[in-house]
């Protein structure tokens, strides 16, 4: 109250000296604002850093809060947390899923620094956790749309070969897809494969997966928090229109050495992680890697050509961080990651070698100006190439596609008092691409096939974010983020002639000179009303710009998919989306529930021209392969999930359809998306039986996905010739499947015994249902001689796939 | 050929289980096909056909009766005279598996170097035309036999030296012909090729031995598979084509290599006759002969 008088006398000396005191009168309005913000003089600041008491690691996305008020709000990335309230007694409340909670009574009459550490608590096999209230983050928080779930709980979910996975954990989850077998990608609303930003310790990932979509290039022993945000993206987070995958390494147990690893069927692998100078210093190194080829080759015929085939991936992750005061911490991380596949048909003279990975750096400085303003410096480097090499008789081609980020970002959070946060940063990216660069010879001649094209472009953003309270029942986010994209030189556009394609006219573009800029302002914005104190309604708007793309010249994503920018022929991909939530808790917070409903637009969408061959780069800028158009998703996504307890899990519904028009395909026509699915089921239980059996189960079923089928058929040359029908227009049959899984943890009688172990037995397509890969028509017989036919066949990879694995800790 | 080896990767890594799919096509609309050619020295043939419905069996009745429209008016100019092609049934080529068995056949005009020819077919009630033009004749330079390791110097591939004209665009298709074995000339593996890799060079490459089609599995089995054996004299044709005839049958050849495998889009073949499927197009050819010892 004392600032409402102070204005008042304030406003009599103005009116009395009026013409004297207006720069006065500014200067005193600026300070009043600025008092009511930052609680002039009676309001203090408790803020610190949450952790795990065991490993001292920092806990992301835990909640702490002043239980009187019930204002607070979560740990940032770095576990931070700050709140401003009016002076006063207060019990600190922190908690997070999985730990005890923590509760201190504070006398807040001045400005303090707590750290909080959280023990986590035994898993009971009662039904009731007693660990206090159970937390209604979901309720309270504007976030839609958003999954996260500790790395600890996505390990006891079954999947392919027992190999724990998050890429396809969040594919269970509603509105998330994955292709199918094979298919390297996964899909969010309706959304394409390369419009979710992939991030690792800030780091981008371009390929996020191995072995064609089996698995995906995290190694789950290595990380601590993930978190999928598919609707009302705040303004911190840009460059893709559908979703943000942020994925977070642990830092490294600050207080012990821990060694954990795992011995499974086809990989195995091994994190070793410990303080450099307790609690000030850690490190950690994971390691993983496969033996695929090992295992299938009792599959592959002896006769078959292809016995000297061999194929492998590994994952390294390491980072290191160094607590040097109380205000700055810095840390270090790098992943790097390969698949490898090689080939020697001997028979054939045919050799072959194909590799792929990613390679990322990342360094970090946290810095604490204050206790409300928190601040992240960081520099990233990203890697992501693709190389292939092929020897047959006295041909030799290669192929290198690839793609390299040099990143700066600074970010800061404003924690000015307990109903305000707000974000604001800026991030500047500098891409070179290597869409498509060949070589071939014949024998001894090198054959044309265009000088190594590089692309370069600079990627640029600022943003500015707040996340406020309007009374107890309005909670806003609304950010704006303004972006900048420009495509710059050296560069050669070639101007061809249509109908001799000769080059009639090349326009050169020197070091660094501009191409083509684009900028855009794009507006982020959601809401959550409180109805009661078990349900709420949530509504979000966003509008995103992408400017880089992936061109898929398959139907089926491949690292063979190429990243390029845009450019004069290519515009920013334009996205906006609109969502509507219902969350509703019952049980006190035992059972979330939610409905939400969304509605997407996505402009400048690409494809490769039809009857384009991605080889024709030779004296041509790839850019003039593609057609633009846009896209339509829409859909409702129902959610049902159970937290605690000693049976936990989710249910998942998703009713989607995604489409696409463009003027250079289909006839114009609109089309299914090729990941267009309507139906989309999840159920995922995890059941503890006792303290030494964790029984788990997943079943799903999806729509099958979309093909254009052939119309009619037609002789030319001798040979059966399809004629294709409405792109996308056929629909596969559909896709289900059923997992379990067994987790047995022997306890041993000694008290001695240092390692932990656990077994995990678990099958994969437990009815060994024959899912499509993909539909082929298979022509048998002599045509000329008239004794043919055609039929469809459709190929499966995976059958019904027991597998163990021994994991260890000590 | 990437394309190729991404199928051969993906069956070879994984046991894959393959199942009869029980799939139903809607009726197509009835469409006319055509394949036909002009050749330098040569009479222009035309080959009229219709489409049918995917999964109709490819028996002797389909070849006999419903396959050839056998009452097509067929005319071919030059821009001088008017060439009307009579039908004829090749019994010899039915009974060597060979193709074309029925076609309509020029007498009058004879192709020429860098002549320009126009096609004019009125089928089952329906118009159809097409323009051909047959491009500079170009040779080899050399062309040569050579044995594969293992074979016991018995099979090998041909070798040819081929030098490019820089200055202009060129596109080639290759065919080649065992004397007593083939009765047609049949597209090598690999048939068609632009001169983009190699403008204005002078390189060699391989030549296989093509099939007339690749669908009974069996003739991967045989020995002489993609090769020359020794004894055989093979005639090899070197024919310019120009881009609308190029742009056919490269989208063909993917259509036909691709048969719905999900690692490419299904292919646009690049038709160059209006009123119909398929094509009408020109062949500049140079035949040179060699005899395998």
């Amino acid at each position: 109250m004392f600032h409402v008088y102070l204005s008042v006398i304030l406003a009599g000396i103005i009116n009395d000296k009026r013409t004297q005191q207006i720069t006065m009168k500014y200067i005193l309005v600026f300070l009043l604002i600025l008092a009511s913000l930052t609680g002039f003089a009676q309001k203090f600041t408790i803020s610190g850093h949450v952790k795990d008491s065991a490993s001292g690691e920092s806990l992301i996305g835990a909640s702490v809060y002043l239980k009187e008020l019930m204002k607070g709000g979560t740990t940032n990335t770095y576990g931070f947390y700050s709140i401003t309230a009016d002076a006063g007694n207060y019990t600190l409340v922190g908690s997070f899923i999985g730990y005890k909670d923590f509760r201190k009574n504070i006398a807040l009459n001045k400005n303090i620094v707590l750290d909080i550490e959280l023990s986590s608590h035994v898993i009971t096999t009662k039904e009731v956790v007693i660990t206090g209230d159970r937390p209604d983050e979901n309720l309270q928080n504007t976030d839609m749309g958003t999954f996260n779930m500790p790395v600890e709980k996505i390990k006891s979910i079954p999947v392919l070969f027992g190999e724990v996975d998050i890429l396809k954990t969040i594919t269970l989850t509603p509105g998330v897809q994955s292709g199918g077998e094979g298919n390297s990608a996964f899909y969010v609303r309706g959304g394409g494969p390369d419009q979710n930003l992939v991030l690792l310790d800030e780091a981008v990932v371009y390929n996020a997966s191995h072995l064609f979509g089996f698995f995906s290039v995290f190694n789950a022993d290595a990380l601590q928090h993930v978190e999928l945000t598919k609707s009302g993206m705040p303004s911190n987070y840009g460059g893709r229109l559908a979703s943000v995958l942020d994925v977070s390494m642990k830092d490294g147990n600050l207080k012990k050495y821990h060694v954990d690893g795992g011995i499974g069927l086809i990989s195995s692998r091994l994190t070793v992680q410990g303080p450099i100078k307790k609690d000030t210093s850690s490190f950690i190194i994971s390691g993983r890697r496969t033996y695929a080829d090992l295992v299938m080759k009792p599959f592959i015929k002896k006769t078959s050509d292809f016995k000297h085939t061999g194929y492998y991936f590994y994952d390294l992750n390491a980072k290191i961080n160094y607590k040097i005061s109380d205000k700055d911490r810095i840390f270090a991380s790098a992943y790097f990651g390969r698949d490898l596949f090689n080939m020697d048909i001997k028979d054939d003279d045919l050799k072959m070698k194909m590799y792929w990975g990613n390679g990322t750096v990342t360094a970090r400085w946290n810095h604490l100006f204050s206790q409300k303003l928190f601040s992240n410096a960081s520099f990233i480097f990203s890697d992501y190439r693709f190389e292939f090499g092929t020897t047959m008789d006295m041909y030799d081609i290669s192929l290198l596609s690839g793609i390299n980020d040099y990143n700066a970002r600074l970010d800061f959070t404003y924690l000015p008092a307990s109903s305000h946060v707000i974000k604001f940063g800026a991030d500047y990216i500098f891409h070179v691409f290597t869409p498509n660069n060949a070589s071939a010879r014949s024998g001894d001649v090198d054959l044309i096939v265009g000088d190594a094209v590089k692309l370069y472009s600079h990627e640029a953003a600022l943003y500015l974010n707040d996340e406020f309270s309007i009374g107890k029942k309005f909670k806003f986010n609304i950010g704006l983020r303004g972006s900048f994209f420009a495509h710059v030189g050296p560069f050669d556009r070639f101007i061809k002639d249509s109908i001799t394609d000769q080059i009639v006219d090349t326009i050169k573009y020197g070091n660094g000179e501009m191409v083509k800029p684009y900028w855009h302002l794009e507006p982020r914005a959601s809401a959550r009303f409180i109805l009661n104190p078990k349900s709420s309604l949530k509504a979000s708007f966003t509008q995103n710009y992408q400017y880089i793309h992936l061109a898929s010249p398959t139907t089926v994503s491949m690292p063979t998919d190429v990243w390029f920018p845009s450019t004069e022929l290519v515009k920013p991909q334009f996205g906006t989306q609109y969502s509507l939530g219902y969350y509703r808790n019952f049980d006190d917070n035992l059972i979330e529930t939610s409905v939400e409903v969304y509605y997407k637009e996505m402009k400048n969408q690409i494809e490769y021209a039809e009857g384009a061959l991605i080889e024709d780069n030779v004296n041509n800028n790839t850019d003039n392969n593609f057609v633009f158009g846009t896209g339509t998703a829409y859909g409702i996504e129902f959610f049902v999930n159970k937290k605690f307890g000693s049976t936990t899990g989710w249910v998942g519904y998703t009713l989607a359809r995604s489409s696409r028009q463009f003027d250079d395909i289909n006839n114009g026509d609109v089309f299914s998306a090729k990941y267009d699915r309507r139906h989309d089921i999840s159920v995922v239980v995890t059941h503890s039986l006792n303290e030494k059996l964790t029984l788990s189960a997943v079943w799903v079923y999806a729509t099958g996905n979309c093909a254009t089928m052939p119309v009619s058929r037609y002789i030319i040359g001798g040979n059966v010739v399809s004629e294709y029908g409405p792109r996308n227009g056929f629909r596969m049959p559909a896709y289900h499947r059923a997992d379990v899984s067994l987790t047995w943890y022997p306890k041993s009688k000694k008290k001695t015994r240092k390692i932990e172990e656990s077994w995990n037995f678990s099958i994969y397509n437990l009815y060994n249902r024959k899912n499509p890969y993909f539909i082929f028509f298979d022509v048998e017989g002599d045509i000329l001689a008239g004794s043919a036919a055609i039929t469809a066949k459709q190929v499966s990879i995976f059958s019904i796939l027991p597998s163990v694995t021994w994991n260890f800790k000590f | 050929m990437k394309k190729f080896l991404f199928i051969i990767i993906a069956i070879s890594l994984f046991a894959s289980c393959e199942k009869e799919l029980d799939i139903d096509l809607p009726q197509p609309d009835a469409k006319l096909v055509v394949e036909g050619w002009i050749e330098n020295g040569e009479y222009p043939v035309v080959i009229v056909t219709r489409n049918s419905s995917y999964f109709a069996p490819i028996d002797t009745n389909f070849l006999m009766d419903s396959l050839f429209i056998t009452d097509a008016l067929v005319i071919v100019s030059d821009g001088f005279q008017s060439d009307t092609l009579q039908p004829f049934l090749d019994v010899a080529a039915y009974q060597n598996g060979a193709w074309p068995i029925f076609y309509y056949k020029g007498s009058k005009i004879l192709g020429v170097e860098n002549g320009n020819y126009s096609l004019y077919i009125e089928a089952e009630g329906e118009v159809i035309t097409g323009e051909a033009s047959i491009p500079s004749l170009v040779a080899f330079d050399t062309l040569w036999w050579e044995a594969e390791a293992g074979t016991g110097d018995s099979l090998g591939y041909i070798h040819a030296m081929v030098t490019d004209n820089g200055s202009e665009k060129n596109y080639y298709r290759i065919f080649s012909k065992r004397l007593g074995r083939d009765y047609n000339f049949v597209p090598v593996m690999e048939s068609i090729y632009d001169d983009i890799y190699f403008n204005g060079l002078t390189f060699e490459y391989e030549i296989m031995r093509g099939e007339l089609n690749y669908e009974d599995e069996e003739i991967f089995e045989d020995d002489e598979f993609g090769s020359y054996k020794s004894g055989d004299t093979v005639v090899v044709k070197l024919s310019s084509i120009n881009k609308a005839h190029y742009d056919f049958w490269r989208t063909l050849e993917e259509d036909v290599m691709a048969g719905g495998n999900p690692f490419t889009n299904p292919v646009t073949i690049r038709h160059t006759v209006e009123g119909a499927l398929g094509v009408f197009g020109g062949y500049g050819s140079v035949l040179d002969t060699v005899i395998i010892q």
